[in-house]
């Protein structure tokens, strides 16, 4: 590690990519308490626009594509995190079974596919068998995508469980599902709880599914989002977006914590 | 449940029985892993008996099948053919859940999310006791392995001879028939493990539990069982008490696995079949119990400790090196033909007669010292 930091431009580099990713954040973060109604002009610091977002105008229709996130991260997450749970348990405790690595692919496969592949392949999936879209149909869309990143850290976490745990449960008369109930996942939580937080964010975050399988009318925060920049970018637009970093940074980070304070309890 | 056996007509290891309640049968068992070409053999047709209130031991070497024996007792692993028995009950109709069996893992693997109280109660939460009754005899457990001070501790604040306290307490809470335990004391530092001999041995005694040990360390199995069965490739040796084990090994590995032996080809030149007499090194001849069975050459076995090495002993040797190891010191020599031996010394006596490399003395054992082995 110590002798890449040698290498003459190393550190240019890292800069450039710093910035690359990084300077459009900050600027939005910065702009989004500005006072004047320009995106480009600084007209001094105000919360004028967070108060736009919550009274305002449009005050209406962001709180109720909020609301529509919200609720299907929430569903989308749990639904996904339980599906995901089952599945680490068959592959990681299930001993061999017949199918096994093409399970494994399969749970991994919308990681792997482009998301807009999904996105189309969904869309006329829906409409092939007539059903309606509306919030249930973006629900099972991300139910969907949200299963491999929740389970990645269930898995990860119930690797590192040895069998022993759940053996000496046994030994001690605890039937199977107390053994679980009891001893496996009290161990498995961390693990859990991390993959629920991921979930929930992949959720919230989506926005090219959930454009193609929405209902008309119903909105998400990011497809809400995307619609108010179509005729125009205002500041606003820019509280949001802010405040919606500011969520995934949080759950992001919580889910770090989680797992790592769990790694350190064993 | 217990059955009374009548006069026990098994006799292994040269022990006679005259009458004894079993506890486990072990009855013509055999586990192979895979199949096929890749068919691997774990247990190959293990007999064997532990009786009521007993200490025994699995000994050999890893691989040995000593643990897939352990595990087929406690139910984490069937058999491939044979039975197991649990005071004349089949185990093999019970899930590892139903068996009034516990077991000490050979990490503990303690629950770390629950106190050391929780951990022992864990057993007769399971069973459905009530609160009183667990509460009282998570006290006596704690009491019994010294960890009163502990109980509202997480595994993880305890250090690693505790943990193997608590491991123990929560195997014995719920009185099982039968206590298995697998190297219970290997991740322990040898003080420590020294002592945990004396109190394993002492509550085994004060429970009145039959023990199931499972060890590759000798020092273990003759320090504390009643008998021992050493295993080695999936294969029983021998069974017997810890001197039968030391002083009549049945054959070349046992007499190799346990304790130090010179092992020795010498050639039969008479006597009986059960009384035969050795040439040993070419030179001189005795009369030995153990059966030769009409061979013509045998390995023997004798111990270093009982050779004499001095000026005048009877089989001349020349000291090739020495090993000095605080309360003794082993000489290694060769005899007059080139065979090795090693004898043993004990140091602090009024020794007049140390011997340095290179000198010449004579080594002298009595034909009682002498074992003949079956190869």
């Amino acid at each position: 590690m110590s002798r890449l930091r040698n290498y003459p431009g190393f550190l240019g580099m890292t800069i450039f990519c710093l910035v690359l990713l990084y300077a459009p954040l900050i600027i939005v973060m910065i702009y989004s308490f500005n006072e004047s109604a320009s995106i480009t002009r600084w007209g001094g610091f105000s919360l004028v626009w967070y108060e736009d977002v919550f009274f305002g105008a449009e005050s209406a229709k962001f709180k109720s594509a909020a609301w529509n996130s919200l609720v299907i991260a929430v569903c989308a997450a749990t639904s996904a995190t339980v599906i995901a749970t089952l599945a680490a348990l068959a592959m990681l405790r299930g001993g061999s079974f017949r199918g096994k690595s093409a399970s494994f692919a399969l749970i991994n496969l919308p990681l792997m596919v482009p998301e807009i592949v999904t996105a189309v392949a969904t869309l006329i999936f829906f409409s092939t068998i007539g059903f309606q879209r509306g919030l249930l149909t973006i629900l099972l869309a991300h139910i969907v995508f949200c299963i491999p990143f929740a389970y990645l850290p269930i898995a990860a976490r119930l690797q590192g469980i040895e069998a022993h745990f759940e053996q000496a449960a046994m030994d001690l008369y605890a039937s199977r599902w107390q053994a679980f109930r009891l001893v496996l996942m009290p161990l498995m939580m961390p693990g859990i709880i991390a993959g629920f937080l991921l979930a929930f964010i992949i959720s919230l975050d989506d926005f090219i599914i959930t454009n193609f399988v929405k209902g008309a009318g119903i909105e998400t925060l990011p497809t809400a989002i995307f619609g108010a920049v179509k005729q125009g970018i205002k500041p606003n637009i820019m509280a949001i977006s802010t405040l919606m970093l500011l969520v995934s940074v949080v759950f992001v980070t919580a889910s770090y914590f989680v797992s790592k304070l769990g790694n350190q309890n064993r | 449940m217990q059955l009374r056996h009548r006069l026990s007509n098994t006799d292994r290891g040269g022990i006679t029985v005259t009458s004894s309640t079993k506890a486990v049968e072990i009855v013509g068992v055999h586990k192979h892993f895979g199949a096929g070409a890749h068919k691997a053999v774990a247990l190959d047709n293990i007999n064997l008996d532990v009786r009521d209130n007993e200490f025994f031991t699995l000994l050999g070497p890893s691989g040995c099948g000593k643990t897939t024996l352990l595990r087929i007792i406690a139910g984490f692993e069937s058999v491939s053919d044979g039975d197991v028995l649990l005071y004349g009950k089949r185990l093999a109709e019970l899930a590892p859940n139903k068996r009034p069996i516990n077991t000490v893992f050979q990490n503990y693997a303690l629950f770390p999310h629950f106190s050391v109280a929780e951990n022992v109660g864990f057993g007769l939460r399971m069973l459905g006791k009530s609160k009183s009754e667990i509460d009282d005899r998570v006290k006596e457990m704690l009491r019994l392995t010294q960890l009163q001070a502990m109980a509202e501790r997480k595994p993880s604040q305890l250090s690693g001879g505790q943990q193997q306290r608590v491991a123990l307490a929560r195997a014995l809470a719920p009185a099982p028939k039968l206590l298995l335990l697998d190297e219970p004391l290997s991740a322990l530092d040898l003080k420590l493990r020294h002592q945990m001999r004396i109190e394993l041995k002492q509550i085994q005694q004060e429970t009145g539990i039959t023990f199931v040990f499972v060890t590759h360390d000798q020092d273990e199995a003759l320090s504390m069982s009643d008998r021992i069965a050493v295993m080695s490739a999936g294969k029983l040796q021998q069974v017997g008490t810890a001197e039968e084990i030391y002083e009549a090994p049945r054959n070349r590995f046992v007499a190799d696995f346990i304790g130090e032996t010179n092992l020795i080809d010498a050639d039969i030149v008479g006597g009986t079949e059960t009384h035969p007499r050795v040439r040993i090194a070419g030179g001189i001849e005795m009369d030995v119990a153990g059966v030769a069975g009409g061979a013509r050459s045998a390995c023997i076995s004798i111990r270093p400790e009982r050779i004499t090495l001095s000026h005048d002993g009877r089989l001349p040797c020349v000291v090739d090196k020495l090993v000095y190891l605080g309360t003794d010191t082993h000489y290694h020599v060769r005899l007059g033909d080139g065979t090795p031996m090693i004898v043993r010394r004990q140091n602090g006596g009024s020794d007049a007669t140390a011997f340095r490399p290179g000198d010449t003395a004579g080594v002298t054992f009595d034909p009682a010292a002498i074992k003949v082995l079956a190869s």
